[in-house]
Formats: structure tokens, sequence, C-alpha cells
């Protein structure tokens, strides 16, 4: 289970800033909810699945990135068809594949670190507010994305575990260990920021 | 690297620490030069607590305790910034999901300019022949890859003193050779608790530590067999 879908790379949007990227992106969003045109809808998607291609995106990684938000995809537009008509369907079909597939462009092209400076100027407006501190709001993240794939291990260790006593799957059982484990695990981990100066 | 020579780098008068009402460590008197400490003891003994003395994680109850002319108590960020800490499990150290941002990560808030930062990550990186996972996730490292990067976001703050916790635990033969030798070619001072006696040959001075005392303190080969006839009894 990688989080981190930052692919090595020397194209225009690897070298583009992250504040226009994203500003790209939302204004793609909008853009493409003003377009009605299939035609123009799908030269759109052909574009973004060219852009792809010219990042140059692993075949294994495609999958990982895509399978999950276009599976959704297909039940939005299910679900337009089935509420409203098939044309319905189809628009939202186009226009989020295409957001997607531009999002995970974003995404494959801009480091974490990048990212999260993003996130940090995007809030530094903010930070009068007494509890919104960019810094703060920004190493939780980083520290999101570090620790799913951790703590997901660490359930498979426990499952494992059980399966080994000869214990039947059991959610409860997976749940309560997880969560004291998780907990422990926190305050180990609020140990070493405090060792490392970032509290 | 500059040695405080003559001068003490560690100085405990009378220390003790409780914690949840339990008596941890109890009047420590201790004071060292050396380069090179190794801590030892049973389960409980105390060292690890004595450990996290060491780097202001946790504060003594009562005494006084002087790391490199600080007072734990009253100065603890300037011990923090002279005293980098090495955990058992790396997994706990490592905040970042990418290697070369998670060394970078200390180095922010210093002032730096990006470009010399990327470069201070290069450097520490090839010191260690670590470059090709530079850009690597995390949680793919190995047990070893990971505790030398550990050590890597560590030293890159250029600490004075630095403080194993068991860093070789969870390690094979390979890796925890690997991270002996790298911690043996510091040149920093070194404070190492660990229940791998065979890393001690070379140190300066072994303390042992029983029942939150210190019950021995003396040359590697003297404390490590007092120590073993001690776990015998």
């Amino acid at each position: 289970m990688d989080l981190s879908f930052y692919l090595h790379g020397n194209s225009i949007l690897h070298k583009m800033p992250t504040w226009s990227k994203f500003a790209l992106l939302v204004v793609f969003s909008i853009a493409f909810y003003a377009i009605y045109d299939f035609k123009v809808l799908i030269a759109i998607l052909a574009l973004v699945i060219l852009l792809v291609a010219y990042i140059k995106v692993p075949l294994k990684r495609l999958k990982a990135m895509f399978a999950l938000p276009l599976f959704m995809v297909v039940l939005f537009s299910i679900f337009s068809f089935v509420v409203n008509d098939l044309n319905a369907g189809l628009l939202t079909f186009f226009r989020l594949s295409s957001l997607v597939i531009l999002a995970a462009c974003v995404t494959v092209t801009t480091k974490i670190e990048d990212f999260m400076a993003f996130i940090e100027n995007l809030l530094l407006p903010l930070s009068f507010i007494p509890f919104i501190k960019p810094k703060t709001v920004s190493l939780t993240l980083s520290l999101t994305l570090r620790f799913i794939p951790e703590i997901f291990k660490l359930g498979m260790d426990i499952k494992e575990a059980q399966a080994a006593r000869g214990l039947r799957s059991n959610p409860i059982a997976l749940i309560v260990p997880l969560i004291v484990l998780t907990l422990k695990r926190a305050d180990d981990i609020s140990d070493a920021l405090d060792a490392r100066m970032l509290d | 690297m500059v040695r405080l020579e003559g001068n003490s780098v560690l100085e405990f008068d009378d220390v003790n620490l409780v914690r949840n009402d339990q008596k941890i460590l109890h009047n420590l008197n201790v004071t060292t030069s050396e380069h090179r400490i190794g801590v030892v003891g049973a389960n409980g003994s105390g060292k690890s607590s004595f450990a996290r003395l060491l780097n202001g994680l946790l504060v003594p109850t009562d005494g006084s305790a002087k790391i490199l002319g600080h007072d734990v108590n009253q100065s603890t960020k300037d011990v923090r910034r002279q005293v980098g800490f090495v955990f058992q499990n790396p997994d706990n150290q490592i905040v970042y999901p990418v290697v070369s941002e998670d060394i970078e990560l200390g180095l922010k808030g210093m002032d730096i300019p990006k470009a010399e930062r990327k470069a201070k990550v290069e450097e520490i990186l090839s010191r260690f022949n670590l470059l090709h996972l530079k850009d690597r996730s995390v949680h793919m490292l190995s047990g070893g890859e990971k505790q030398m990067i550990a050590l890597s976001s560590v030293l890159i703050m250029e600490p004075k003193m630095i403080v194993f916790d068991e860093p070789t635990t969870l390690l094979d033969l390979r890796n925890r050779n690997a991270v002996a030798s790298t911690i043996m070619a510091l040149e920093q001072y070194v404070v190492l608790v660990t229940h791998d006696l065979e890393l001690l040959s070379e140190f300066d001075r072994v303390l042992v530590f029983d029942e939150g005392r210190i019950a021995a303190d003396d040359s590697p080969k003297e404390a490590i067999t007092w120590y073993k006839r001690k776990m015998a009894s």
C-alpha cells in the first residue's frame, strides 16, 4: 500500500509550480461543467489520456491510481443516468473521468513536500485564527500519509497472529488490539517528534 | 567536530525520576567526559528513561542533570538542539512518507535556503551510500535502511551528541553490523543503550543499570563481566 504517488520526470507538469497546477485544476473543473458538447468532452478525455502517456505513468501504477476513482465515476454516472437520463449519465462520465485523470496527473507530478508547502501557504492567511496553525496542519497531513500504510500493516500482522492461534476472522478481535497498538504507537511518535524538535 | 576536551559531557547530580507515582531512577550521580558511553541493564532497569533524560524527553523529578553544559530542566530546547536521539524502532521516528523529505524536515525550522537543504540531504545520504533511496517511500525500505535513514535525519542536524536506544534490536546481522560500524565511526559523543554487549567492546566506558540505579560503572570488559555475573545469579 503506497500513498506516495510521486513519479520522477521532467515533464512540463513536473516543472510547474504547485500552486499553478492546483489553480489550473480548479479552472478546468469549473470549465468542464460548462461544456455540454460530447465531441468536445471526448476530445478533452482523449487529451488527458495523452497527458498520462506523456508523463509516462507505468501500467502497474495506473491500476493502483485509477481503479477506485474510476469505479466511483462509473457509480456516479449510473446514478445520474437512473435519476436523470442517458445524456446526463454520459456527461457525468466524461466530465468526472477527465477530472479524475487530470487530478491524478497533478498528484504524480507533485512531491508531497511541495504539496505540504502549498497547503501551508494556502492556510497562511488563516493563521490569525488561534486553532489553525499551517505548519501543524501540513505535519498532520504528512503523518497521515506516512502512517496509513503502517496501520494497515499492523492490522495485517494482528490478523495473521490471530489466524496462527487458530482464531477465526473477527472484526472486534482485530479492532481492539489495533486501537491499543495504534495509541501506543502514537505515544512513541509523539516522543520522536519532540526529540526532532517538531513539537 | 569539536569535543569539549576535559569538560563534562553528562553531569548528573542526585537525579531522581518519578513517573506515574513510581520511582524509575534513584539518586543518579554520574559525570562523563568520554567519547562513547555504553548503557546496559535488564528490562525495566531504567536505562531507557536515563536515555530520555539526555535529550530532555524526560526531565528529572529532582536533582540536576546537565548535558553538554545545559541544564535539562531549564534549557530543554538547547539540549535537544545538541543531542540527537535514535529510537529502537525507526518507523516511529520517520515522519514524512518519502526519504529525502523526512531527512530535510529538521532543517526547515532553521532558515536554511531550500537549495542548501537539498545539498545537505544528498551529502548525508551519499555519506552512507544511501543516495539511491532518496526518493523512495519510507514504508518500502528494509529495517536496516530505515534505521540508517533515522540516523541520517539526526546527523543532518549536526548534533554534538547522539543517544541510541537499542538501535540494533530489530535488525538482522548484516544490518546490525552496518549500524554498529556507523556508530563506531561517528565523531559525535555517543551514548548507546543496548542489550547487544558485543557492540560495547570498543566503547570507553559502560554503565550498568539495575533497579533504577547505576550498579556498575567501569571499562567495557569489567562492566560487562559484572553484568553477566549479575544476570546469571
